[in-house]
C-alpha cells in the first residue's frame, strides 16, 4: 500500500487512528499497541502476504539473539552478536544480492552460476538495518532486550517498515508507554501531523512525479542530448529523488505522529548544502547516522591509528557499502564510491585547512557531484551511465534545448507538468525544509489555506492517475 | 485559532471543495458513466485516450453496434453507419494495438457489435507501449481530474462559441487531426517492425470480437502515392505477414491500383499517412460502398 494512495489516506490511516484512540478506552493492557501491530501486519502484507513470513522470522530470530546477548557474559556475548550480524547480513545477501554476486563470478572463474530467483521482501534493506542496530545497542548495553511484543511492534511499525526513516529501537521503544496511555496525541500534534502529511503528499504527487516525467524522457533519449540538456535531465532526476524520498519520509513521520510516535527526521534541505559533507548531514539522515555509527566508526577504530589516509579509505569503503545497500548493481556501487571519494576529498580539504570556497562555488560543485552520482543511480547499467556522462561533457550540441521542449509531451499536461517543475525548483531553492516548516507550524489562517490547497491539488493529481510508486520501494 | 478549530476547518474545506467538484462532474457526466448514456451525444475536446476509454464503458455500448479500430490514420474517418451498423471510431492518435485492446475491452462486456473495421497499418503493431496510464484508468477519475476539468471547461467555452484549437472527438469518436501539412515526411526506419507482443494482442483482439459475433473487415488505409511507391515492397511484405498471422477476414486494400487517383492527390493528405478532411470524405464514401460488398463476398 502506498502512502500516496486513496486507500491509505482515506481508509487505512483514519481507521488505524480511530481504532487506536478507541483502544485507549478499553480495559485491555497495551490495546493501542496491539492495534498498531495488527495494522502494521496488514499494511506489510497488503501487496504480498507471503513476504510477511520473512519479516516475522527476522523479528523472532533477532529478539531471541538479543535475549541471548542480554543473558550471557563475555566472551559468549560477543559470539552471539557476531552470529546475529552474520545471520542478518546473510539474510539480506541471500535474498537481495545472491544473483549479483553469482553473476560476477564468471569474470573470475569462467563458469556461469545462477541462483533461483528468490523473493525480495519489501523493506528488507530497511528492517535488517534496524535489527542490526538493535543487536549492537543491546550488546553495548545501551538498552535492555525488549519483549517480543515490543520488538515486533518496533520493527514492523507501518510508517517506516518499507522505506524508513531507519529508526533505532531505543528511540522508539521508550515511547510505547505513552502510546498505551489513556490520552492520545494532543490537538497541536495532530494539526502539525496533518500539515506535514500534506507537505509530503504534494512533494510526492506534484513535484516528484513531474520531475520523473522529465528524467524519464532524458534517460530515454540519451543519444541526442546536448551538454546543457544532459545536466538539466540529471538535475531533474536529482530533484525527483529528493521530492520522492523526502515526501515519503514526511508522510511516514506524519503518520507516526498521528499515533503519538515520534520517528527521526530524514531530510533537511539537502540541496542547500555547500559541501558534500554537509549534503550527507542533510540527505537520508538516518542512513548517514547508521553508516557513521555502525560502519565508519568501528572500521576506523579497527585501523588503530587514525590518519587522514585511513579515514579516507574507511570513508570510501563505508560509502561504497552504502551504495551497494541500495541494490545489487554496479551502478549503485559506483554511486557510493563517488560519494565516498567526494567525502574523502572534502575531509582532506578541511583538515589541511585549505582556503574556503565561496559558497556559490561550493554549492555548484556539490550539486554537480550529486548529479553525476545520481546518473549512475538512475542508469540500468554502467554503459548507459557512461553514455549519459559523455553527453554531459561532450553533448551532441552545447546548448540545444529541443529535448527540454519535448520532455513534458503535448497538450494541457505540458502546462501542468511545466508549472509543477517550476514550482518544485522554487520550493527547493527558496523554501524551508518540511522539517523546519513543521516545527514552525502554527494554526493560522495562512497555514489553513496552504494545507487545504496542498491537499486539494494533491488529490487532483492523484485522481488524474499520474502518480507513480515511490522510488525507494525498490530497495 | 486553536489547533482543534484549525483541523476541523481544514478538513471541512477539503471535503467541501472536493465534494462540490465531484458533484459538478457527476452532473455534467462528460463520459456517460453516471447517468443513462443511451441517446446522448458526447463530444470530448482533449485527452482522447482517457476519454475513449471511459466512453467505452457505457456510452459506446449503449449507442453503437459497430467499431473502427485503428491508429491516428483512421481517427478522422467519419462513417456514422456502415452496412447498417452504427459506428463508433475507437481509433487513438498515436495508438498501438495494446492501447486499442484496452479501450475496446471496456466496450465489450455491455455491448454487442455487428461490424468491426480493423485497420491494418504498421504503426499498430510496431510496439505495445501503453501511454497516459490507460491501463490503470478508473471510473472515479471522471469525478475530478485534469482530463475531466479540461473537457468541462472546453465544453462550456464551446457552448459560448469560443473554441480553442484542439483535437475534438465527435459523438461518434471521429477526431479532428491537427493540420500540419508535410508531404515530404519520410517513413521512419522502424515503421515496419513487428512487435510479437503487439501482434499477439492484435490476434487476441480480433478473435475476441469475432467470438462475440462481430463481422470483421480489415481495411488497409491509403498511403500517399509517392511514399507508397518508395516503400512498396516493405508495405507488401508487412501486409502479407500480418494477414498470415491474423484470423482470416475480408480485406479492403486501399493501396491497390484502382485507388491510385485518391492516393495521388496531395490535397487528400496532411502527410504520408494522415488524410485531410477532403481525403477522409473520399475514404468514407469508398467504405460505404466497399464494406457491404466485402461482407457479402467474404473476401
Amino acid at each position: 500500500m502506498n502512502f500516496n494512495s486513496f486507500s491509505y489516506i482515506l481508509l487505512f490511516l483514519p481507521i488505524v487512528f480511530i481504532a487506536c484512540n478507541l483502544a485507549r478506552r478499553l480495559p485491555i493492557p497495551k490495546a493501542p499497541q496491539i492495534c498498531i501491530l495488527l495494522a502494521s501486519i496488514v499494511f506489510y502484507s497488503w501487496s504480498k502476504p507471503s513476504h510477511l513470513a520473512y519479516l516475522l522470522g527476522s523479528v523472532v530470530v533477532n529478539w531471541q539473539i538479543a535475549h541471548l546477548i542480554g543473558d550471557a557474559a563475555q566472551p559468549r556475548r560477543k559470539r552471539y552478536l557476531q552470529a546475529g550480524l552474520v545471520l542478518n547480513l546473510g539474510f539480506l545477501c541471500t535474498l537481495k544480492y545472491a544473483n549479483f554476486f553469482l553473476s560476477n563470478i564468471p569474470y573470475l572463474v569462467h563458469h556461469h552460476f545462477q541462483a533461483p530467483d528468490l523473493a525480495f521482501p519489501l523493506g528488507i534493506s530497511f528492517f535488517t538495518l534496524s535489527q542490526i542496530m538493535y543487536l549492537v545497542d543491546c550488546y553495548e548495553e545501551l538498552m535492555p532486550p525488549s519483549s517480543l511484543f515490543d520488538h515486533a511492534t518496533f520493527v514492523s511499525f507501518f510508517p517506516y517498515v518499507i522505506s524508513g526513516p531507519i529508526s533505532r529501537a531505543r528511540r522508539i521503544l521508550h515511547q510505547f508507554p505513552s502510546l498505551n496511555g489513556a490520552v492520545g496525541p494532543d490537538a497541536d500534534t495532530l494539526a502539525r501531523a496533518m500539515y506535514l502529511f500534506t507537505l509530503g503528499l504534494i512533494k510526492k504527487v506534484v513535484f516528484a512525479d513531474a520531475f520523473s516525467k522529465a528524467a524519464d524522457y532524458g534517460f530515454g533519449n540519451i543519444a541526442n542530448l546536448s551538454t546543457f540538456e544532459a545536466w538539466c535531465f540529471a538535475s531533474a532526476f536529482a530533484l525527483q529523488m529528493y521530492f520522492d524520498f523526502s515526501g515519503y519520509s514526511d508522510m511516514a513521520i506524519a503518520s507516526a505522529m498521528f499515533l503519538g510516535i515520534e520517528v527521526p527526521r530524514n531530510f533537511d534541505g539537502p540541496y542547500r548544502a555547500t559541501s558534500i559533507i554537509e549534503f550527507w548531514q542533510r540527505w537520508h539522515i538516518t542512513l548517514t547516522s547508521f553508516i557513521t555509527t555502525y560502519i565508519y566508526t568501528p572500521l576506523l577504530q579497527s585501523f588503530g591509528r587514525v590518519t587522514l589516509a585511513t579515514s579516507a579509505i574507511v570513508t570510501l569503503i563505508a560509502m561504497t557499502l552504502a551504495g551497494l545497500w541500495h541494490g545489487p548493481n554496479w551502478t549503485f556501487v559506483i554511486f557510493g564510491a563517488i560519494h565516498g571519494t567526494g567525502l574523502a576529498v572534502n575531509q582532506y580539504w578541511r583538515k589541511k585547512k585549505m582556503p574556503r570556497m565561496p559558497k556559490p562555488v561550493g554549492w555548484l560543485l556539490t550539486f554537480a557531484l550529486v548529479d553525476i552520482a545520481f546518473v549512475f543511480f538512475r542508469s540500468p547499467n554502467l554503459r548507459t551511465a557512461g553514455l549519459f556522462l559523455s553527453r554531459s561533457f561532450v553533448g551532441a550540441k552545447m546548448f540545444g534545448t529541443g529535448n527540454l521542449l519535448k520532455m513534458n509531451g503535448i497538450g494541457p499536461m505540458l502546462v501542468v507538468l511545466a508549472l509543477s517543475q517550476v514550482a518544485g525548483i522554487v520550493a527547493v531553492s527558496c523554501g524551508k525544509s518540511s522539517d523546519q516548516l513543521s516545527h514552525e507550524f502554527k494554526p493560522t489562517w495562512s497555514s489553513y489555506a496552504a494545507t487545504a490547497a496542498y491537499a486539494l491539488i494533491s488529490v487532483l493529481y492523484l485522481n488524474s492517475n499520474v502518480a507513480k510508486p515511490f522510488l525507494y520501494f525498490a530497495f | 485559532m486553536t489547533s482543534r478549530r484549525w483541523m476541523l476547518l481544514t478538513f471541512a474545506t477539503i471535503m467541501t471543495v472536493a465534494g462540490i467538484s465531484a458533484a459538478i462532474s457527476y452532473a455534467v457526466d462528460p463520459y456517460g458513466l453516471w447517468r443513462g448514456p443511451a441517446g446522448r451525444k458526447l463530444t470530448v475536446y482533449d485527452f482522447e485516450r482517457k476519454a475513449k476509454f471511459l466512453l467505452s464503458r457505457r456510452y459506446v455500448p449503449a449507442n453503437f453496434d459497430g467499431l473502427i479500430i485503428g491508429p491516428s490514420c483512421s481517427a478522422n474517418w467519419d462513417v456514422p453507419t456502415l452496412a447498417g451498423a452504427r459506428i463508433y471510431n475507437e481509433s487513438l492518435p498515436g495508438g498501438s494495438v495494446a492501447e486499442e485492446q484496452i479501450v475496446v475491452n471496456q466496450a465489450l462486456p455491455k455491448g454487442h457489435y455487428r461490424l468491426v473495421v480493423v485497420v491494418l497499418v504498421p504503426t499498430m503493431t510496431s510496439h505495445h507501449d501503453v501511454n497516459e496510464g490507460l491501463d490503470t484508468t478508473k471510473n472515479v477519475e471522471a469525478l475530478g481530474s485534469f482530463h475531466v476539468y479540461d473537457n468541462e471547461v472546453a465544453s462550456a467555452l464551446h457552448a459560448w462559441h469560443i473554441r480553442f484549437h484542439k483535437s475534438n472527438a465527435a459523438p461518434d469518436g471521429q477526431v479532428e487531426l491537427p493540420y500540419r501539412k508535410n508531404l515530404k515526411l519520410p517513413i521512419p526506419p522502424n515503421f515496419f517492425q513487428i512487435d510479437p507482443v503487439a501482434l499477439e494482442d492484435y490476434r487476441d483482439l480480433v478473435q475476441s470480437l469475432r467470438s462475440r459475433g462481430a463481422t470483421i473487415v480489415y481495411v488497409v488505409p491509403p498511403i500517399y502515392e509517392p511514399i507508397l511507391q518508395h516503400n512498396k515492397p516493405a508495405f507488401e511484405t508487412y501486409l502479407y505477414t500480418v494477414r498470415q498471422l491474423l484470423p482470416p477476414a475480408p480485406v479492403i486494400d486501399l493501396n491497390s491500383a484502382e485507388y491510385t487517383a485518391l492516393r495521388s492527390d496531395p490535397d487528400n493528405y496532411i502527410d504520408s499517412v494522415h488524410l485531410t478532411p477532403q481525403g477522409a470524405v473520399a475514404v468514407n464514401a469508398l467504405l460505404q460502398k466497399l464494406v457491404p460488398a466485402a461482407i457479402a463476398s467474404g473476401t
